[in-house]
């Protein structure tokens, strides 16, 4: 029996938007249902098994988030995506934090990373529900939960707290404080060194010292054996240079701030490799002696090769990421960061793509996985500038000498 | 007793001296504040009205651009058809005047569809060119407004700041003058963000009528630096116009003073400007130039924003 396709409801007042978005993806993997308002996507919904909506938020009648709420409520299995050309920051984020919504995009919406989020989380949704994964995540006895300085960290966000009183939640714990100043010292890209937690606010943003906190906060919670503790000190090294890497990267080649939901996301895409470091710490180390035994291999491929194929790191993590209800970028970028697809564009690759980069390139230097010096630097070349790539390895080599 | 009374009324005739010096002083004040408050309101509506019509775009622009990415993906695959057919029909051996492939073959030729074929995809791509630019302005003016934080204090960038402020300005600017950045990376300060841009956009429209007004032929320069320390983040705009002559230089954040011809200027653009970074925002505006030589405005605001940071 073929398996039957997976399908999207995109609700929108303006049909023209609708008959374009079903135009683009006419050829897809996928089926579209078209509604032109909440309630008659409400209807739709009752009559057919829809894997995902898509919502524009300004409508007449029922407005875009009142319709997520009542499909949060109805159908909370359903992943709910804001495609609006009105993304007021003040709206959109308390419904991100609120879990109304897993994501947003805005309009005019570039078609081929639209498409290619539609489609990595209809494969989430998929991956999410592995058999194999899913057993192997039942043999966690105590599955570990959200931190609680995190959370607090959030709803003080979502209430638009000061800046200084945002700080205070993390100040107040030296522990977490002072691991959090270190990551945010070796993911900073700018000058000088960064000492207190609201400089770290300012120069980083909230979402990146949010992602810094839950990861922090989490490894906290955990016990660790002094053993454990160096692959875990690798592994938080590595995540830092990799956000830092695709930051400057980024801002360097296209002279503009990278959007906040990616900048953090090297903080949380080896969440996975922390969950196995701490529950299946000889298929962590194996996997490791596997990497060395073989030319340093990528830790992903060498997880495939030891027959953990669609439950490595990355689906792990992503199925974390999912259960503590971290934003759609996070999840993705977890699950997606050692595959990606190829973009035809040499000059304005996808964040995906720098991220799959950056990710071989810190492992490189970590002397952590052997990849080619040409393939990185015939990307990278591709849109920096003569030099720059140069000095920001300059940069990268001083950050792991100073750990 | 009669000198007593004459110094009575001297002394009250002082008094209401000082009374009438007061009042006029007062309905000066009054006046400026007015007109301050008006003008800074219109700023607001431009602003909110600029953000309005940005977001309104954004669905047209939105289907559209889409429609042409989708009609890309046709007229690639209608092409190669295309070439099947005339292939196949160049092949078919008894291509008489009367066969079905002569008749095909030539309509194409009549018809020049070799070309409208070719162009067809130039067209697809050059439209989608323009939109793309579209969507940058719209996607500016949007972020430019900060209409998503208008009026509240939240985290900006100021090299963004500055980026978005060009695009704005382009119009004032481009003809008249080039504009070098020089940005440092600098941190995100606490701030309204809306009125920093209005700041910056004021400082560079002066700047590109100054280089304007010159007699110097050919175009001018403007050149934007920006730096941090760990208490503030700085920016620097100068231009190479005229300059500011020393006997007006202490005047030009006065209000009203203007040295546009009349109905040009309001003379109130650097007076607000100052209120917001000086007033507003415990920052420093400052100027320094050079006649014939150019003018510097340096902005210097504090990373965090006190006054917020500390209330409840």
């Amino acid at each position: 029996m073929p398996e039957k396709k997976q399908k999207i409801l995109i609700v929108d007042d303006e049909e023209l938007v609708l008959k374009s978005l079903k135009r683009e993806f006419h050829d897809a993997d996928f089926e579209t249902v078209l509604a032109d308002s909440g309630e008659k996507g409400l209807e739709l919904l009752q009559n057919n098994d829809i894997d995902m909506v898509i919502t524009d938020i300004t409508m007449p009648g029922m407005s875009g988030l009142e319709f997520l709420k009542i499909v949060k409520d109805k159908h909370p299995d359903l992943t709910r995506i804001i495609l609006s050309g009105f993304v007021e920051e003040s709206l959109v984020i308390p419904a991100i934090t609120q879990r109304v919504a897993h994501a947003y995009y805005t309009k005019p919406w570039t078609t081929k990373s639209f498409r290619n989020a539609v489609e990595q989380t209809l494969v989430l949704r998929k991956t999410l529900k592995d058999q194999a994964l899913l057993a192997l995540i039942s043999r966690i006895d105590r599955l570990p939960t959200l931190p609680l300085v995190y959370q607090e960290f959030e709803s003080a966000m979502a209430k638009d707290l000061p800046i200084k009183k945002i700080a205070g939640i993390v100040a107040e714990d030296v522990s977490i404080a002072t691991r959090l100043l270190q990551v945010v010292n070796s993911a900073f890209y700018g000058q000088g060194t960064i000492s207190s937690i609201d400089r770290a606010i300012l120069a980083l943003g909230l979402k990146f010292v949010k992602d810094i906190v839950f990861t922090v906060s989490l490894v906290r919670n955990m016990k660790w054996t002094q053993h454990q503790t160096r692959h875990l000190e690798q592994i938080f090294l590595h995540s830092s240079l990799v956000s830092f890497a695709v930051k400057a990267v980024y801002e360097r080649a296209f002279g503009k701030k990278l959007d906040d939901r990616y900048a953090s996301v090297g903080i949380t895409h080896d969440i996975g490799r922390i969950i196995l470091l701490q529950f299946f710490t000889e298929r962590y180390e194996d996997t490791v002696n596997h990497q060395r035994a073989n030319s340093y291999k990528d830790f992903q491929a060498s997880e495939v090769e030891l027959g953990y194929a669609n439950m490595t790191h990355c689906e792990i993590g992503a199925y974390f990421l999912n259960w503590w209800n971290l934003p759609d970028a996070n999840i993705r970028l977890a699950l997606f960061h050692h595959a990606f697809k190829e973009s035809n564009h040499p000059e304005k690759p996808e964040i995906q793509e720098i991220f799959y980069y950056a990710n071989l390139w810190v492992n490189r230097l970590m002397e952590d996985q052997q990849t080619d010096p040409d393939d990185l630097s015939r990307f990278f070349n591709g849109f920096l500038k003569d030099g720059r790539m140069e000095s920001i390895e300059r940069e990268l080599i001083e950050k792991i000498g100073q750990r | 007793m009669a000198d007593s009374k004459e110094e009575k009324i001297k002394g009250l005739e002082a008094e209401l001296k000082k009374a009438r010096k007061t009042l006029a002083d007062f309905s000066l004040n009054l006046k400026q504040a007015h007109a301050a408050i008006i003008q800074q309101e219109k700023l607001a509506a431009i602003g909110q009205l600029a953000a309005g019509i940005a977001h309104e775009l954004n669905n047209p622009l939105g289907f559209v651009s889409s429609n042409f990415m989708t009609l890309g993906k046709y007229v690639e695959k209608l092409t190669a058809c295309f070439n099947l057919v005339v292939e196949y029909s160049k092949q078919d051996e008894e291509m008489e005047e009367n066969s079905k492939a002569g008749h095909l073959f030539r309509y194409v030729e009549e018809n020049d569809l070799a070309f409208i074929i070719e162009d067809m995809g130039d067209i697809v791509s050059e439209s989608r060119q323009g939109l793309e630019r579209m969507a940058s302005i719209v996607d500016n003016m949007r972020r430019f407004s900060h209409i998503d934080f208008a009026g509240k204090i939240a985290p900006y960038d100021l090299n963004e700041g500055i980026a978005n402020t060009l695009v704005m300005a382009r119009n004032e600017t481009k003809y008249v003058t080039e504009v070098e950045t020089a940005f440092a990376p600098v941190p995100q300060i606490q701030c309204r963000g809306d009125e920093i841009n209005q700041v910056l956009l004021n400082i560079l429209v002066n700047a590109a009528q100054a280089i304007a007004g010159r007699k110097k032929k050919g175009k001018g320069l403007i050149t934007i630096k920006t730096h941090a320390d760990d208490e503030n983040v700085y920016c620097e705009i100068t231009d190479d116009g005229p300059g500011i002559p020393k006997a007006v230089q202490d005047r030009i954040f006065d209000p009203f003073f203007t040295t546009k011809e009349p109905g040009k200027g309001t003379g109130l653009g650097l007076n607000i400007s100052r209120d917001i970074i000086v007033n507003k925002h415990k920052g420093e505006l400052s100027v320094s130039s050079k006649k014939g030589k150019g003018t510097t405005f340096l902005i210097k605001l504090p990373l965090l924003f006190q006054e917020e940071a500390d209330q409840e």
